[in-house]
């Protein structure tokens, strides 16, 4: 182990050496010595950090703008179409998204959303939340500021990669937004944009609900499209720079088996993005082409389409011959994995919490780091899951409901090393703790209610139904952004020098953990009696087929989800007001952790270390029987031994 | 601050930054033509035969084509090896070939390639309307298998539905936009001209008056004949002497497999521009033709989706590497001035350029066997 270290510490030495030479050539890296202007320094940064931040608080406003979207369905939801807005709450919304999404409810001054604005909401909630929201927070926001600071880097390998990716996403994100504001508004074919749904909604040369025509690139469906192919591009330039610097820039010492667990989940997640979302890049690319060119990629043969609005049929009429499954193929390839992009960097940073709150080290960490790559290789043979509704046969149906289930064994391995974790801990419960520990069971509600799922049979039944909506939610509601809160709260001190609010912090966690049960749980009984999840009125046009307790049910959930509203606007508050009033923290490691970040000064400057950082210790060492404080910092030397200063860092 | 091993390899992994960054890259590359590789795949198997053509690509110039990336592929590695001995003028020698010959692929691709298609004319003959259309199709509808026509044995197999050609561009320059435009039926026509007539709202009928034009601009290809179908009142034989204009294809120079279907010569694989062929001058009926008819552009059939979506995206990439090229040739700071002062790593640089031309070259070896020869 010691002749390891030494191995190591020579081995930097090289490299400074090597270093050296390469020095007074790379321009690029030399203007640190003065002060960057505020462009330079905030906007377009090369700094990890701040790269991380501007992703987090661009995901963050995403999040909420997602959420507001799901707050008006519920409303259309639980009080059926034909009930305006409260108050002037319809006029407003009427005023900035237009006749496309909002109409004035007959014999009132009130506006609602329309059937055809539900479905914009609808296909924009589950977009924002999964490619603009989380993503964006836990792989590119925190894995930018925390991992490099965790295996003891300057920065990302590719800095000004780094930059470019966070810009391509901003593109994709003005490109989404702008698409609410075009005729005919956004896109309405759900987040998997289903052909042929998706190549015929909102065609150019027809007509929004204000008369206008809808042009051939700025239309919802196309705007969508341009936006995806700029965030799978921002993602994929993301992730080789992820992957790289795990692999290149961990400082001596720091050995694979000594890496934070939450940077073994970026460097998997990084291969699940890198690997998984260009065949969704192609498919993409694939429906621009049936969009703005009128190929039939996706198009199949006998495909008519009637526009009710114009006079004449201007629609691109498809040659036909295309594949509508063929787009599913590729989505789910993405997709699939893509729920392992949500939850791996939230399982991450709630083993950081629980690591570090427990005051003891991770139940089976080796068994965790072989668990993800289980699960990331499976995640790539399991899509099909997804599409038992095509008719795909026994056969092929056999296979995905084995890996399906197979997938669950590493999900368990991690869910119940962490539940193991907690076990004699001396638990700290702190907001970030809280949130970390209310992450265990909802995770595991929202895991094991996918087993059922995974069978063909069940899911026949099941498909597009409540139950689904709940199931996955579960996973990345009070699952993956249960995290990112937690994540948020033990890391802000970091970041800005200051703590956020604990009382805020627990009447924020108390409030969201009941309600988001409230929102959820029954959706899984709604589901089970077949409400279908992109009813425009809540299943009232159907009451002859759905019992009407379930109907009522859903008044229940849309209170909660307000309710659950509320309690963000404190997280809010609390997010904004504690940069500049919270309280101050003590020291630069606050939270008495062992992992390198809080090795670093508060908030780490341009660079991060001061000091060249050599790592002597594996990731989790609390309590440490003997050891003089219940942690030992990864680079604190084993006592007594000699210390070999590295060649200064530069 | 100084960001390690961008030069030299990290000594434990073995890599510097960048050749781990490119071949990352080079794996999500490989995942993106893989799917767009699985699109044609579905979309070949899913194609009705007679959908699917077949030697609609010039093979010579192709083969040409994928000779200069290869050759393009040897250049580069001659490159980075006179770069290893240092010797600056044979690296810019190399260099210089291999991106003048990227830029002599996209030459041909973009001058030549791409554009014989769009001065084409293709249609699919609707199956009800074969009979008509019979003596083009060279189908054996008429004729026992094996009976001798112009002295040439009648084909089998599946009927033939497509009808290739010229249209008359030196007449009617108008012919081109013109032709693939869909049928529109009288009525349709007079409900367009009838929108915002009998308005009295003047606001409205403003809207209304201005959406008629657009639909006239996309229907009606000739300005003299939008401003005859706007004139009050209209003179119906002009009405139906423009609905004929709008709904016929005159073709000047039909394809020679239409014009002499039966001639083994044309069950060989051709390619689009044949300027030996018969005259022939044939009219269509747009009524008779099924949705997919126009220049051969991916509108047409899923083949020419496939093709120009993944030729225009290998293109882009050749595009690319070029500028990379370019960029490391020129005597500028990051390009060959480097060689003076960093000359490892304008290697490196090379090296990662290359690997990427690498791929790049290989993925067309993929894609033209699967255009050009399959």
């Amino acid at each position: 182990m010691m002749g390891g270290d030494y191995l190591n510490l020579s081995l930097y030495n090289m490299a400074q050496d090597h270093a050296h030479d390469a020095h007074g050539h790379q321009d690029d890296h030399g203007h640190d010595h003065h002060e960057l202007g505020f462009w330079r320094k905030w906007v377009f940064s090369t700094d990890h950090k701040v790269i991380g931040m501007q992703y987090t608080v661009t995901g963050l406003a995403f999040l909420f703008f997602g959420f507001c979207l799901m707050m008006l369905m519920r409303w259309t939801i639980a009080k059926g179409g034909g009930t305006p807005l409260p108050g002037s709450l319809g006029g407003m919304m009427h005023g900035i998204f237009g006749d496309d999404v909002f109409v004035n409810v007959p014999g009132t001054e009130g506006y609602t959303l329309s059937p055809q604005g539900y479905n914009v909401f609808g296909a924009m909630h589950g977009t924002i939340m999964v490619f603009f929201g989380i993503v964006p927070i836990a792989m590119a926001g925190f894995g930018n500021f925390v991992m490099p600071l965790q295996i003891g880097a300057v920065d990302m390998a590719f800095p000004r990669l780094n930059m470019a990716s966070f810009w391509s996403f901003f593109i994709s994100c003005v490109f989404m937004v702008a698409s609410f504001f075009v005729p005919g508004s956004a896109a309405k074919s759900g987040w998997t944009n289903y052909p042929p749904l998706a190549g015929i909604a909102d065609l150019p040369g027809s007509l929004g609900a204000s008369g206008e025509m809808l042009g051939v690139w700025t239309n919802g469906g196309t705007l969508w499209l341009l936006g995806m192919v700029f965030n799978i591009t921002g993602s994929l330039l993301g992730s080789i720079n992820f992957i790289t610097t795990i692999v290149q820039l961990r400082a001596p010492g720091m050995t694979w088996g000594r890496l934070p667990f939450f940077c073994w989940a970026q460097f998997i997640t990084a291969y699940l993005l890198l690997l998984a979302f260009p065949p969704l890049e192609s498919a993409a690319v694939m429906n621009l082409f049936d969009r703005v060119f009128g190929s039939s990629f996706f198009q199949p043969s006998g495909l008519f389409v009637t526009q009710v609005a114009t006079a004449a049929n201007l629609v691109p009429q498809y040659s036909g011959g295309g594949s509508p499954i063929l787009w599913q193929h590729l989505f789910w390839f993405l997709a699939h994995p893509e729920v392992y992009v949500l939850i791996l960097p939230g399982i991450g940073m709630i083993t950081e919490i629980i690591a570090c709150n427990t005051r003891k080290p991770i139940w089976g960490y080796k068994a965790m780091v072989g668990a993800l790559f289980v699960l990331a290789f499976l995640s790539f043979i399991v899509w099909a899951h997804h599409m038992y509704m095509t008719g795909m046969g026994p056969k092929v149906s056999a296979f995905f409901q084995t890996t399906t289930i197979m997938i669950s064994v590493p999900s368990v391995i991690l869910l119940t090393a962490l539940l193991l974790s907690l076990w004699g801990g001396s638990i700290r419960f702190n907001t970030p703790m809280l949130f970390a520990t209310a992450f265990l069971p909802m995770f595991g509600i929202g895991g094991l209610t996918g087993i059922p799922l995974a069978f063909n049979a069940i899911d026949l039944f099941m498909h597009d139904t409540y139950y689904v909506i709940a199931h996955f939610h579960y996973v990345v509601a009070p699952g993956t952004i249960f995290a990112i809160f937690a994540g948020c709260y033990y890391w802000y001190p970091k970041a800005t020098g200051r703590f956020m609010s604990e009382t805020l912090g627990k009447i924020h966690f108390w409030g969201s953990l009941v309600f988001i049960n409230l929102l959820f749980f029954p959706m899984f009984l709604q589901g089970m009696a077949g409400m279908h999840r992109r009813w425009y009125d809540g299943g009232l046009a159907y009451s002859n087929t759905v019992l009407p307790e379930y109907i009522k049910m859903n008044e229940t959930v849309s209170y909660a989800a307000w309710a659950l509203g509320l309690f963000q606007l404190v997280f809010i508050f609390n997010f904004c007001y504690s940069i500049f009033r919270g309280k101050k923290v003590p020291n630069d490691n606050p939270w008495q952790a062992t992992t390198l970040e809080w090795d670093t000064p508060t908030p780490p400057p341009h660079g991060n270390f001061i000091k060249p950082i050599t790592v002597y210790r594996a990731a989790y060492e609390y309590s440490v029987p003997g050891a003089d404080k219940d942690y030992t910092p990864q680079s604190e030397p084993p006592a007594g031994t000699p210390i070999v200063v590295p060649a200064p860092a530069h | 601050m100084e960001i390690p091993y961008t030069v030299r390899p990290r000594p434990d992994t073995g890599l510097a930054n960048p050749k781990l960054g490119i071949w990352l890259f080079l794996a999500s590359e490989v995942m993106l033509f893989g799917g767009l590789f699985a699109g044609y795949i579905f979309m070949r198997l899913g194609a009705e035969p007679w959908m699917w053509p077949k030697g609609w690509l010039n093979v010579p110039v192709g083969t040409f084509n994928t000779f200069v990336l290869i050759f393009s592929s040897v250049t580069v590695i001659l490159a980075w090896e006179s770069l290893k001995m240092r010797k600056l003028f044979s690296y810019k020698v190399w260099l210089g070939l291999t991106w003048v010959c990227g830029l002599l692929f996209l030459t041909i691709k973009l001058s030549y390639e791409w554009p014989a298609k769009f001065h084409h004319f293709g249609a699919y003959i609707q199956k009800a309307a074969k009979e008509k259309y019979e003596p083009y199709l060279g189908n054996d509808a008429h004729v026992e298998n094996g009976a001798m026509i112009d002295g040439h044995e009648a084909r089998k197999g599946y009927p033939r539905l497509f009808l290739g050609g010229h249209l008359d561009l030196d007449h009617d320059k108008y012919a081109m936009a013109a032709s693939s435009v869909q049928y529109v039926a009288e009525e349709k026509l007079d409900a367009v001209l009838k929108l915002g007539k009998d308005e009295t709202d003047a606001n409205k009928k403003a809207k209304l008056i201005s959406r008629r034009d657009e639909i006239l601009n996309t229907i009606v290809i000739r300005p003299d004949d939008i401003a005859e179908l706007k004139k009050e009142p209209l003179d119906p034989k002009k009405k139906t002497e423009i609905l004929h204009r709008m709904n016929t294809v005159h073709m000047h120079a039909v394809d020679a497999e239409n014009a002499k279907p039966y001639d083994p010569e044309n069950d060989k694989a051709h390619f689009v521009p044949r300027d030996q062929i018969p005259v022939e001058h044939l009219v269509l009926d747009k009524q008779d033709l099924i949705a997919g008819h126009g220049p051969l552009v991916p509108k047409l059939n899923t083949y020419l989706a496939c093709y120009f979506m993944i030729t225009g995206l290998h293109g882009a990439h050749v595009l690319a590497g070029c500028i990379c090229f370019i960029y490391f040739w020129l005597p500028i700071k990051g390009g060959s001035k480097l060689f003076y002062t960093n000359p490892e790593q304008l290697l490196n640089r090379i090296e990662v350029s290359g690997l990427f031309w690498h791929l790049v070259d290989l993925i067309w070896i993929f894609v033209f066997p699967i255009f050009y020869l399959l």
